[in-house]
């Protein structure tokens, strides 16, 4: 048993990874991206010559290593020729650019940074059109900047906010080697100048690729690398959109979600158990029958046509108006002692509870009949039947322990749906839970809670399927991992 | 009797023991906790009172408190006021009427939650708002007059411009860009720098210069290599050609313009929400004033690049040359050109506290190099801090916002004692909310509009009175774009068909349930700036059909029109998430069938819809447009803007005599002659049709008829402002 639970671990962490890379890819390959506002789309201040780069916005890639390729990095393998067709792109001279590649040449100089350097100082040195040779002066400034390291931390420690201004004094220094394209030609000698002394001595450290360097570069200067080196730290990093710690975030939302999840699976199996053993005692009759449709029934209505009815019937006073329109409590609730803040809260949750509840009552109460019905035919009940028990005794303690073993087990697989959350209940409820939340963060691309959630789900995943096999060994003494 | 029982027994018996405890032991406790929430509120109302004055205290030696109308006008401010000079007028009306009283909450809604609240570096429409009860502006408009200007925190505001032509030095820079314009190469030149008096102050060699525009530095220092004083200059360029004759080139100058602000000494900025109690927060502790390098500290932190969402701002003072705080209420900007949308940006400064956001959570000032990333995230920024007339108490993502009255604000016009904004994203809740009272005023959506108000039952709160219905009117306009650069839209006869094949007005009656006014130009067509001679193009399927022959697309065998091969197929691009812009797609395409044109309609998630508008890879397209109550259409209209990678002249407008408007519009401080350059552009605009112009629309507002007083809605952003609006005392 210990083995097999140690195996079953073990197999854990490569699936783990598979799926943490099937759901990056997939996020990824999705068309938007996170920090419209930041890029100030339609911003009049991207006339056509201004300056190269929108230096927030690189800073904010930088961050959330948006500049980064998602998977594999072989930008060391960049030529000349790339980064000059990048340069004259993002230009759009002759006007025969598309828009959509002229943005992605501008995406890419920012993007590449220091892997482009070689290049654009090649074109600063070579090429004839002096406007171009101005604009790679820029380009150059930007891509030869040291990446700030603490940017976009709550509470950053005095070493690194000072390795930081450090960083960004070399950057503010840099920024001056710039020419305009109208400049003296002295002037465009001294930035040349500048610039090839910079490189030069730096040449080894930062523009030098050996074999090691490339690969380490291939595999693990990437968007991927970074994001599992960061949670190896347990670091899910920041929202981009509510700028806090991700799962700082997540746990407030989780708060309602689980409040709400567990109450409802709660009252599932209270309701549906003993339903199903009714079921399956009375099985066929038209009592039965009845009550079969009318679940099935239940389970068909949408919830949230179910929750909008009963929102208009019992809150607005048409004709009631006997629970609250929506929210996890009331709003003054920070002024009620603990008790009436609990029924505050059940009183808030009723009705959504309700709306989560119904559907599910159909599948469990179906799980609890057969499952009974599989056993109550058995010889071992005919048996005590025979003894001369009686019949509730016969059906609770004898066929329904073995009969309940399916229903026991589906409570394990239940565990992600836990902080799943429901996003259309919480949203026509208002509950600021982590459905909507989920929700929120996908339209608004914002990478970091997305991934968050669904690796929290999926680890869930792993582990209720693991706690469902152990708990099956452990109710059935038939089964053995041995 | 066999010992099991007896076990049994006690063993009951101690868990009705334990059970009963608990109970008594639960009912202490809340008894304990409902004594301390009643000490607790109490206190709470003695503070409130103390800061109302209505509790007096031996030590409370505060100023005089802005009531609801405000404290009286100091004497420096009346004075100033007086001044030709200065450019403000104090509002005759004022925001309350005489009878209005303070207290009570006002509840109201967003849709959404705001993404933070720093106001420089969030643009939403929801912190904007926040900004305008928890902020300070310099000036503001008028209540009633949008062409006037009234003082808010500055009281004086003046424009000086220069006498003629000149380069302005701040006293500080280190290289000043000297732009020329030779006719001939210089084989060696003379620079001649002056003071504003035309004294020669400085002259330095220029050495040789090639013909053409060039450009030339000057590193700020005089004749005597002493720093040149802050001021105007004016520079000549003298040389040699060639050929050995003396020649000019010419100077490059503009006329600069400094504008003045002089600001208040009675406002104050709020108290920092932070934990008192924590020894941490010590030197946020004691009063802070609002000064003239508040001002200076936002538009430093407006300039830094590295601060986002600063972006779209920062391009209108592209032409800034210097600014300082002269003293500690005295602020003065200077550009080196005049525009007239750059003085409506001046306007719209505001002071940002820079004892707040210039240091980090343990006090330390932030180094200088780093402030701007730094600002961008902000220990302070989940809230926000102001010296407004509401201050910002409380946030709960998805919950609600809370604000509190400010009792000091000098100029009233906050009789809430507490605004309370839930945020309901679910839209269909506004209307229940409204019933049960959860709300004291909302809009509502069209789907609302529909059920509650026209098919909703007689005795129903939306028609019995106990709402108030209302309206106002949004600054936007709806249109669909047709991308010129496709093969259809080039031409402007096709472009003209399509808006005659649109059936606007019976979209907009029976979609949008009539809520709004057809447009007929880029503007809400209730500005001035909006030329009202043109009439709407009429729904005409035969005229439509007619211009298309005209522009060569014909009707081919299949029944579709098509032109040198291509046929005349396109996709519609809207935004997905809406059921009226589905069946305006479709009735479109319906009538677009009948004149043979294959429309498909694709609704499209909005940052797919961003990314094609970006790319341009659409053919038409639905969106709206935000317009300014003074218009300006570079952006948007300009010929430049067409070939900027994500800029906003996105269908590909290219007229040469539009972009003449447009730059004489920018330049022109005349009234009426920028009714005259609009209303041209807009006649022009008509003619070209680059988009068909849809609709501005009103959005229908709901209010609790007993509770709220003097509902009135503001012409400009936020238009439900609620600082008119008083509730009726309990």
């Amino acid at each position: 048993m210990g083995k097999y639970i140690v195996k079953r671990i073990l197999l854990m962490i490569p699936t783990f990874f598979a799926i943490s890379l099937i759901v990056f890819l997939v996020m990824h390959a999705a068309p938007g991206q996170p920090g419209a506002s930041v890029q100030g789309a339609g911003d009049a201040s991207q006339d056509a010559d201004k300056g190269a780069e929108n230096e927030a916005y690189t800073l904010f890639k930088q961050q959330f290593n948006l500049d980064k390729p998602v998977l594999f990095n072989t930008r060391f393998a960049l030529s000349d020729a790339d980064v000059l067709s990048a340069v004259e792109d993002s230009m759009n001279l002759g006007g025969e650019v598309l828009p959509g590649r002229q943005i992605e040449a501008k995406e890419q100089l920012t993007d590449w940074a220091q892997y482009a350097v070689p290049g654009l100082l090649k074109v600063l040195t070579d090429h004839p059109d002096k406007t171009i040779r101005s604009r790679a002066s820029k380009w150059l400034s930007s891509a030869s900047k040291l990446r700030l390291q603490y940017a976009y931390t709550k509470r950053p420690s005095r070493e690194q906010l000072a390795s930081d201004s450090d960083r960004m004094k070399h950057n503010l220094e840099i920024k001056t080697w710039t020419y305009e394209e109208n400049a003296t030609e002295s002037a465009e000698a001294d930035v040349l100048a500048k610039w090839t002394a910079y490189v030069e001595e730096d040449v080894e450290r930062r523009w030098h690729f050996t074999t090691g360097s490339k690969l380490s570069a291939l595999m693990l200067d990437t968007q991927f690398a970074k994001y599992w080196s960061n949670i190896l730290h347990l670091d899910f990093g920041v929202s981009h959109l509510y700028k806090e710690d991700v799962l700082s975030l997540v746990g407030k939302k989780l708060r309602y979600s689980i409040c709400l999840s567990v109450a409802t699976l709660l009252i599932i199996y209270l309701v549906s158990v003993p339903l199903g053993i009714w079921s399956a005692v009375n099985r066929n009759s038209p009592a039965d029958r009845v009550v079969t449709v009318f679940l099935f029934m239940l389970y068909s209505l949408p919830s949230f046509w179910v929750a909008t009815i009963l929102l208009n019937f019992l809150t607005k006073g048409t004709p009631f108006e006997i629970l609250p329109t929506g929210g996890f409590s009331s709003i003054d609730s920070g002024d009620l002692t603990t008790l009436d803040y609990l029924k505050d809260v059940i009183w808030h949750i009723t009705l959504p509870v309700t709306c989560m509840t119904y559907g599910g009552l159909a599948a469990l109460s179906r799980y609890a009949r057969t499952g009974l019905l599989d056993v109550i035919q058995s010889d071992y009940v005919r048996t005590a039947r025979a003894k001369g028990l009686s019949e509730a005794v016969v059906i609770i303690k004898h066929a329904g322990r073995n009969g309940m073993i399916p229903i026991i087990t589906l409570m394990a697989t239940l565990l992600p749906a836990l902080i799943g959350g429901s996003v259309v209940i919480e949203y026509i409820f208002q509950i600021p839970g982590i459905g909507s939340f989920m929700f929120e963060s996908i339209q608004a691309r914002d990478y970091n809670v997305v991934m968050c959630i669904l690796l929290i789900t999926s680890l869930l995943t792993l582990i209720g399927m693991l706690l469902a096999d152990l708990l099956y060994a452990l109710v059935d003494p038939r089964i053995t991992f041995d | 009797m066999p010992r099991g029982f007896i076990k049994s027994v006690i063993s009951v018996g101690l868990m009705v023991l334990l059970f009963f405890t608990t109970v008594i032991n639960c009912w202490q406790n809340d008894n304990m906790e409902e004594r301390q929430l009643e000490i607790l509120n109490r206190l709470e109302s003695l503070e409130q009172g103390i800061a109302n004055g209505t509790v007096a205290t031996s030590s409370n030696a505060s100023g005089p408190s802005g009531g609801v109308h405000g404290v009286p006008t100091p004497r420096y401010v009346s004075e100033a006021l007086k001044d030709p000079k200065n450019l403000l007028e104090s509002d005759p009306t004022s925001w309350l009427p005489a009878e209005a009283t303070v207290g009570g909450t006002l509840r109201v809604k967003f849709g959404s939650d705001p993404k933070g609240f720093n106001f420089l570096t969030e643009n939403g429409a929801d912190v904007s708002e926040i900004q305008s009860y928890v902020g300070v502006g310099m000036v503001r408009r008028h209540l009633e007059d949008d062409s006037k200007w009234a003082p808010d925190l500055a009281y004086y505001f003046a424009e000086e411009i220069a006498e003629s032509p000149s380069l302005v030095f701040d006293g500080k820079k280190a290289a000043v860009t000297l732009s020329f314009n030779a006719e001939a190469a210089l084989a060696s030149s003379t620079i001649t720098i002056s003071d504003s008096t035309g004294a020669v102050v400085r002259s330095m060699e220029g050495g040789a210069l090639a013909a053409g525009e060039g450009s030339l530095s000057w590193d700020g220092k005089l004749d005597d290599e002493s720093q040149a004083p802050k001021g105007f200059y004016t520079f000549a360029v003298t040389g040699l050609n060639e050929s050995g004759e003396a020649t000019t080139a010419e100077a490059v100058l503009e006329t600069p313009v400094t504008y003045v602000f002089k600001i208040r000494k009675d406002f104050s900025w709020h108290r920092p929400r932070v934990d008192g109690t924590d020894d941490r927060y010590d030197w946020l502790d004691g009063a802070h004033g609002v000064t003239a390098n508040d001002i200076r500290f936002m538009l430093d932190m407006l300039m830094n690049e590295q601060v986002a969402g600063a972006a779209p701002m920062r391009s209108y003072f592209n032409n800034l040359a210097s600014y300082e705080a002269t003293d500690d209420y005295t602020f003065e900007i200077t550009f080196s050109k005049r525009n007239y949308q750059q003085k409506m940006m001046v306007k719209g400064l505001y002071p940002m506290p820079e004892f707040l956001y210039a240091h980090n959570e343990l006090g330390e000032r932030y180094d200088e190099a780093i402030i701007g990333t730094r600002f961008d995230d902000h220990w302070y920024n989940p809230r926000t801090l102001g010296a407004g007339p509401y201050e910002f108490a409380e946030f709960r993502q998805g919950e609600f916002i809370r604000l509190v009255r400010n009792p000091s604000y000098p100029y009233g016009g906050n009789a809430h004692q507490e605004i309370l904004i839930s945020i309901l994203k679910d839209q269909s809740s506004w209307a229940r909310k409204l019933y049960t009272e959860e709300l004291h005023l909302s809009n509502l959506q069209p789907s609302q509009y529909r059920s509650e108000v026209l098919e909703g039952a007689e005795d129903s709160p939306f028609k019995n009175g106990t709402l108030t219905e209302g309206e106002f009117w949004e600054h936007t306009y709806f249109y669909i774009g047709w991308n010129a650069d496709q093969p259809w839209f080039g031409d402007k006869k096709v472009r003209m068909a399509m808006s005659h094949a649109f059936h606007a007005d019976l979209i907009l009656n029976e979609v949008f349930l009539g809520m709004g006014e057809r447009a007929t130009g880029p503007m809400p067509a209730f500005l001035p700036y909006y030329n009202s001679d043109l009439p709407a193009i009429p729904f005409d399927l035969e005229k439509a059909a007619t211009l298309l022959d005209e522009a060569g697309w014909v009707m081919g065998n299949d029944g579709i029109r098509a032109k040198d091969g291509i046929k005349f197929e396109f996709t519609l691009t809207i935004y997905g998430n809406s059921d009226e812009y589905l069946s305006l797609g479709n009735i479109f395409k319906e009538d677009l069938a009948q004149i043979g044109v294959n429309m498909t309609v694709s609704p499209m998630e909005w940052a797919n819809l961003l990314k094609k508008v970006d790319d341009r890879e659409f053919d038409a397209i639905t969106l709206a447009w935000v317009s300014s109550p003074d218009v300006d259409f570079y952006q948007i209209w300009h010929s430049s803007q067409a070939d900027v990678p994500k800029g906003s002249n996105r269908v590909g407008f290219r007229n040469e005599e539009a972009d003449e408007l447009i730059v004489a519009l920018q330049d022109e401080f005349d009234y009426n002659e920028r009714l005259r350059i609009a209303q041209e552009f807009h006649a022009l605009c008509y003619d070209e049709q680059p988009y068909t112009f849809f609709y501005t629309r009103k959005r229908p507002v709901f209010w609790q008829s007993e509770a709220l007083n003097n509902v009135k809605f503001s012409r400009t952003r936020p238009y439900m402002n609620p600082r008119p609006w008083f509730l009726t005392p309990q």
